[in-house]
């Protein structure tokens, strides 16, 4: 459906239909066969080291040592509570991340055959992980096909002004105003194959009438271009010239940039992937640690 | 005035504005956003995980298509323990 496909099946399923999942149906996942049996999945099918299950009683030494490392320097009698829980072991982690999905929604709500990552949610999210703590570093990951301008500037602007550590990853793509989100981080790191495509903004189907629709684009794209520039190591006339190349889309003037071309021209810190962002971002949490920002 | 800066045609994104889209809830269960869709009375199923703790995602009761059941409970102010897988 969109250029962005790539699927062997004809036509595609995105017909934005409403969604409907038929119970009947036999190989739904997560459907008991039995409406009685509300368990997601059968006891005797679980693997040992699934979560969720407990280890077994000869296990026991090991899991002691994986809940003392996780809830490193609190004490000795957390860790007596940890072990008495009944419930699934609490894997408490210093690292949180931020998936950034399908089309960043603003202040409209898109129809539904748009997956999106809706402002409201990712705001409240982004306080939460900035006055949490136990939270110190974020990983923020993209796969992000652009959206709306205010939103992802303000998802931006929110990143940016975090003191805590924050590294980025942008994997399939991140286009658009998916551009400024990822260099918003402290470090960036994109995948040897995802793409990112500089554009100009434009009011599609919008016959430009007078010079001031013109100013208004114009100073609409100024915000964006001074984001990205003041954030990453590109320079405006870089950015602008990437930006208004021809030649290279087929429906647009501008530039898909994938991987090592978004390192190169200075956008992306460094190619990478998940292990990548997450050492990087524990460096950069013992930095941070070290200099005094965080006592304890 | 909201522009949407989007590689994608803007026809595509605006396809189908004027149309309802699946009854999805938001429910808030352990301190995560779960996307549900409710199927009875007391039944949803999740459809989709909102939070930032990793450790959320492998939760097996949190994985979309899971069904969830409503239960009623009467505790002392903790908000935890609302559903029963």
């Amino acid at each position: 459906m969109s250029e962005f496909e790539w699927t062997r099946f004809p036509g595609g399923d995105n017909t934005g239909k409403p969604h409907t999942i038929n119970p009947e149906l036999p190989g739904q996942p997560g459907i008991a066969p039995n409406p009685d049996i509300l368990i997601p999945q059968e006891p005797g099918t679980v693997e040992p080291d699934a979560p969720g299950v407990h280890p077994e009683p000869g296990e026991e030494p090991q899991r002691i040592r994986k809940t003392k490392q996780g809830i490193n320097k609190k004490g000795d009698i957390n860790t007596i509570k940890e072990l008495g829980q009944i419930t699934m072991p609490q894997t408490k982690t210093n690292i949180h991340c931020l998936p950034i999905v399908g089309q960043i929604e603003g202040h409209m709500v898109l129809p539904p055959q748009n997956k999106t990552t809706k402002y409201e949610h990712m705001i409240p999210q982004l306080v939460a992980l900035e006055e949490n703590p136990e939270i110190e570093g974020v990983l923020i990951i993209l796969n992000t096909i652009g959206g709306d301008v205010e939103a992802g500037l303000a998802i931006a602007e929110m990143i940016t002004s975090m003191s805590k550590p924050t590294v980025s990853l942008v994997l399939g793509g991140g286009h658009s105003i998916g551009v400024p989100v990822s260099v918003a981080a402290n470090y960036s790191f994109i995948a040897e194959t995802a793409s990112m495509t500089i554009h100009p903004i434009r009011l599609t189907g919008l016959v430009i009438g007078v010079p001031q629709t013109y100013e208004y684009l114009d100073k609409m794209q100024d915000r964006v271009v001074n984001f990205i520039t003041r954030h990453s190591k590109v320079t405006d006339q870089k950015l602008r010239e990437l930006m208004f190349r021809t030649g290279e889309l087929a429906r647009d003037i501008g530039t898909v940039l994938i991987g090592k071309d978004a390192v190169d021209c200075g956008m992306i810190d460094e190619m990478g992937g998940i292990s990548s962002a997450v050492a990087k971002l524990n460096q950069l949490i013992e930095q941070r640690r070290n200099t005094g920002g965080l006592v304890q | 005035m909201s522009i949407i800066y989007t590689p994608l045609p803007i026809e595509l994104v605006l396809d189908g504005i004027d149309k309802e889209g699946p009854p999805y809830q938001e429910i808030e269960v352990g301190g995560a956003k779960l996307l549900v869709e409710q199927q009875s009375m007391d039944k949803c199923r999740v459809v989709r995980l909102i939070s930032t703790n990793p450790a959320d995602y492998l939760r097996s009761e949190f994985q979309p298509g899971t069904e969830l059941k409503f239960v009623p409970q009467f505790t002392s102010g903790e908000t935890e323990g609302e559903y029963l897988v």
